[in-house]
Parts: C-alpha cells; structure tokens; sequence
C-alpha cells in the first residue's frame, strides 16, 4: 500500500469524525511516513511498518468519541430510569388502591388472626395458671390435714397417724409440682420478652426498608 | 500492567524526551524505543492529551519541502515530571517497606 492510498483509507474511516480532527491525524501519519522514509525505507515499507489501518483508525475514533458517547448513554440511561419510574408509581399507586377497597375484607381477617394468636397465648398462660392453681390446692391440702391430725390426735390416734401421712403425701406432691410451676411460668415470661423484641424489630426493619426505597 | 498506570507512564516519558529538546513524532518514538516500544497510534493520542492539558505546544517548521510538526515542553510540562518523580519517591519508600517484610 503507498502513501495516498493509506491515507485515503484512514481518512474514509475517520469520516464520522470532525473535519478539523481528521487533518490533522493524516497529517500526523503522513509526517510519521515521511520521516520513515527519509530513514531509509521505502513507501510500501513505511506503511507496512505502521499498525493495521483499522487498528488506528478505531483507536481514535474511540479517543475522541469516549466522552460524548459517556454522555449520550447517561442521558439515556437518565431516560430510561424517568420513564420507568412513573410506572413504578403507578404500581405502587395501584397496590394503595387494592389496600383501600379490600380494608373490609382484611381487616376484620388480619383482626380474627391475630385474636387467634392472643388466644393461644392465654391458653399457654392459663395452663400455667392449672399449675399454680393444683400447687395452691395441694398445699392447702397439706396443711388441713396437718392441722386435722392435731386436733384428732387426743381423740383418736390412728386417725391423726393417717391425717399425717396425708399431709406428708401432700406436701410432697405440692414441692413436687413446684418445679412444672416454675419452670413454665419463667419459659412463658422469656417467650413473651422474646416476641416483644421480635415483634419491634420487625417494625423496625419495615421503617428502614421503607427509607431505602 | 494496568492501562490507566501505563498511560500515565507513557505521558511521562514523552514529557521526559521533551525536557531534553524539542522534537517531532517519528523522532521521540525512536527516541522512546530504547526505553519502551511505542507505536504511533500509541503516541498520538498522549500527545493530543499532554497539548489540551498545556503541558506541550507545538509548532511547525519547513523541512525538505514539507511541515514537520515539533513539540515543546511547557513550565507546566516540566511540573508534571518534577511532580511524577516526587510521586515516585513516596512510592518507592513503601515498595522498600514491602520488600523487606517479604524478605524477611
């Protein structure tokens, strides 16, 4: 390939470009294969010892084309985000509605659900509550009979003996379920704290949620 | 060698041939190519750069009946190579520190 050829060509690649940008590259290369030549070689060398014409040619496009092409797909980008985001309102406007028009329907629904919850929750409260109720029963059984077997001691000895035996029994029982009492009372009480912290951290993470949208 | 490193570098260098004169396009790649290999493609584009950003003019000059265009280091120019080997200082301090705790 000679001189005029080379250049021709570069410059028909080059055309998107200004004119002013486009001089002065050939003029940059024709300078670079002049002086190639003056060095020794001959044209056809000169030009072979450049890089492939499309090589070049796209580098420079690329160098003078980066900037306003960055722009363009900003801008384009920018578009693209305000046309989907009317959209978005318009779902999110959408969902507000449905909310609005099926409040009879839900509410009274989420309501029933969430008495069923409470509900079970007192019924864990109120086996608890059998609890201290059989605990309370057995130790005022306990000591009835205990006071029983005083009094029926000066009259009849036998009797007495197995008031005391009862008591005995009794208060056995009653130390005995002392333990249910307690430990379910406590796991109740650390369940409760439990769901009151779940409870507002889940409140929480909606609030934050709903500042990031 | 990361592109935006090796474009800085090259813009150096350029620089750095200018600081030792004035000179035209084939001649600083010839003049590069002892310490690196560039083409002109290469060289264009950094020299376009280095004259929006004022660290070059340039000018031509009638040489066998044709334009050779010359390029001059500027004052802001030769601040960017003072500011280049300053830089460089700083970074060899701490490749000194790494390399002695790898040696160890």
């Amino acid at each position: 390939m000679n001189k005029a050829t080379f250049l021709r060509q570069l410059g028909e690649k080059l055309a998107s470009l200004p004119q002013s940008e486009i001089s002065r590259t050939l003029n940059f290369y024709e300078e670079s294969i002049n002086d190639r030549m003056e060095d020794g070689m001959s044209e056809e060398e000169a030009v072979a010892s450049l890089e492939d014409i499309n090589v070049i040619a796209e580098r420079i496009i690329l160098d003078n084309t980066s900037l306003p092409a960055l722009v363009k797909a900003r801008v384009k980008e920018e578009k693209k985000q305000r046309k989907s985001s009317p959209q978005q309102n318009d779902g999110r406007l959408l969902i507000l509605l449905l909310l609005l028009l099926g409040f009879p329907l839900w509410f009274p629904l989420l309501l029933a659900f969430g008495a069923i919850l409470f509900s079970l929750y007192l019924v864990l409260w109120s086996v608890v509550a059998v609890l201290f109720a059989l605990l309370l029963a057995l130790g005022l059984s306990a000591l009835a009979c205990l006071a029983a077997s005083f009094i029926l001691l000066p009259y009849n000895g036998l009797s007495a003996l197995l008031c005391f035996g009862g008591a005995l029994i009794l208060a056995g029982l009653a130390i005995l379920t002392w333990f249910p009492c307690f430990l379910s009372a406590k796991g109740l009480v650390l369940l409760t704290a439990k769901m009151g912290k779940g409870l507002v951290r889940s409140i929480k993470a909606l609030f934050i949620r709903k500042e990031r949208k | 060698m990361d592109a935006q490193f090796k474009r800085g570098l090259l813009e150096t260098c350029v620089l750095s041939v200018l600081s030792r004169g004035d000179s035209y396009g084939y001649q600083i790649i010839k003049d590069l190519s002892s310490c690196v290999e560039i083409s002109e493609s290469t060289l264009y584009p950094i020299l376009k750069r280095l004259e929006s950003s004022g660290c070059l003019s340039s000018y031509s000059v009638e040489h066998k009946g044709r334009l050779r265009k010359f390029y001059r280091i500027s004052a802001h120019g030769q601040e960017r190579i003072e500011a280049f080997l300053e830089n460089w200082k700083e970074i060899m301090t701490v490749y000194e520190f790494i390399r002695e705790g790898a040696a160890r």
